[in-house]
């Protein structure tokens, strides 16, 4: 079965339309959806916690600002709050002179970050290490570089050591492993939304 | 162009992650939007990203949720405001002007303060819900992974069913299994359907095992849901050649079963 089958347009389209929607609740369930998610890629480009904070704290408020820029032909609502959110990330690196030693430090797994290990990190670790332990080391670190810690094509080549040309061809490759990988596992981005739609259903919305 | 070649060179990738000039971008674009299957490996890249952003998610510090609340409540359309500073005029035009200033802000300042405690109001109510929500993501987190550690068990290749029919003498239409797995040494009960028991009785499992007395295997309750295993003791002689039965015996069981009350019995196998 193709991954995109497990596309969840109906349960996308109810996020953007609480984007869309404007008051403080939509917020607070936007942020609940992917506060943490945003909150772990930014704190892969900076390991300053508290300035990790402020820049989420701006990305939600310039997400919340710019919803009607969103366009859902584009591309998914999450995709879209990356960019926004990278885009805080990088101005903040810039302004505040303050670089992260991200060239020999690797994103830390959540797993071994222990600051705020619940039950609740816990669960989902249990997760994460059964797909992250089945990629292979150079698939991991190629999507670790790319897109946790926004390393360019360039940079991925030197940190990495292999022709730039190379950098396109071993990230389909990782993606397409990444992939093969959520499908065995039977994980799709709609588990995570089934959250909303209990939500929807408990509380009353 | 060829679109599978095109799909499969990563550019689509590297677009998904912002590592593509606005020209590249501009012509990833382009070709989404007249390939329809171009937009669907998007969608499928996107998705799986957004997983694995998910699955490294990190919880944001306490009291980040409320900074953006309070952020985004001063953003609304501002509280109007008194102004001040009149130009000369008839002190009694000035005072009258003063007292409504002063009126004016009273008033405001009150509806200001009833604002912030409805805000605050609502900030206790949003952490309320994100707790339960949190509890309640624990509870079905902690299920997910009881039901996966099932599945895994089921799915095992070293797992044997046995299943157990109904006597025709009880009900036929009986059905339950037990799942041996020797490699793991564990043996779970699946009671697909049985009569309920009448009170001061319950149903006790046996396993026979060569010309041996069958062995007691404690008695259980039906499941309260449907398809709900049941994990029972396990023996290594499991491995080899075993049948199973159930009988309807005084609550508490018995140490040999009554046969008369036979309801269920596996083939030997």
């Amino acid at each position: 079965m193709n991954f995109a089958e497990y596309s969840d347009k109906g349960k996308e389209a109810q996020m953007v339309q609480l984007l869309t929607s404007g008051d403080g609740q939509s917020l607070a369930l936007l942020y609940e959806r992917y506060s943490a998610a945003l909150f772990g890629i930014i704190r892969g480009m900076i390991n300053d916690e508290e300035l990790g904070r402020e820049v989420l704290q701006d990305a939600f408020v310039k997400i919340w600002q710019n919803a009607d820029k969103y366009d859902a032909t584009k591309g998914r609502l999450f995709t879209w709050m990356v960019q926004v959110t990278r885009r805080l990330a990088i101005d903040s690196i810039r302004s505040k002179q303050f670089k992260t030693d991200r060239k020999t430090d690797m994103l830390p797994d959540s797993v071994s970050n222990s600051s705020s290990l619940s039950e609740e990190t816990n669960l989902k670790d249990i997760g994460l290490r059964r797909v992250v332990d089945q990629l292979d080391e150079h698939h991991k670190s190629i999507i670790t570089l790319l897109y946790f810690q926004d390393y360019t094509q360039k940079e991925v080549s030197e940190e990495l050591d292999i022709p730039l040309g190379t950098v396109k061809t071993r990230t389909r490759k990782a993606m397409e492993r990444l992939r093969e990988i959520l499908r065995n596992e039977g994980i799709s981005a709609s588990a995570f939304i089934s959250l909303n739609e209990f939500i929807n259903q408990y509380l009353g919305h | 162009m060829d679109i599978k070649e095109y799909i499969s060179s990563g550019v689509l990738e590297l677009y998904v992650l912002g590592k593509l000039d606005a020209q590249e971008s501009a012509a990833v674009e382009l070709m989404a939007a007249q390939h329809p299957e171009i937009r669907t490996e998007l969608d499928a890249i996107e998705q799986a990203l957004e997983v694995y952003a998910q699955m490294h998610g990190q919880t944001p510090p306490q009291g980040t949720l409320e900074n953006i609340l309070s952020r985004v409540d001063q953003l609304r359309p501002a509280n109007p405001t008194t102004a001040s500073g009149a130009s000369p005029a008839p002190p009694r035009f000035l005072m009258t002007l003063v007292i409504i200033a002063a009126l004016v802000s009273i008033v405001a300042a009150l509806w200001a303060f009833n604002g912030k405690r409805q805000t605050e109001g609502q900030i206790a109510q949003v952490q309320e819900r994100l707790d339960s929500i949190r509890r309640a993501c624990d509870l079905i987190a902690r299920e997910n992974i009881a039901n996966r550690a099932e599945l895994a068990f089921l799915k095992d290749g070293a797992t044997r069913p046995i299943t157990m029919r109904g006597t025709p003498n009880k009900d036929s239409t009986a059905i339950a299994s037990v799942y041996v797995n020797p490699l793991q040494g564990k043996a779970y009960l699946n009671v697909v359907k049985l009569p309920p028991a009448p009170p001061g009785k319950q149903y006790q499992l046996w396993a026979i095992v060569g010309a041996a007395a069958p062995a007691d295997m404690g008695v259980f309750d039906l499941p309260t849901t449907p398809g709900e295993l049941k994990e029972i003791a396990f023996s290594p002689q499991f491995a080899g050649k075993v049948t199973f039965a159930v009988t309807l015996e005084d609550a508490g069981g018995k140490p040999t079963p009554d046969l008369t009350e036979l309801y269920l019995i596996s083939e030997a196998g």
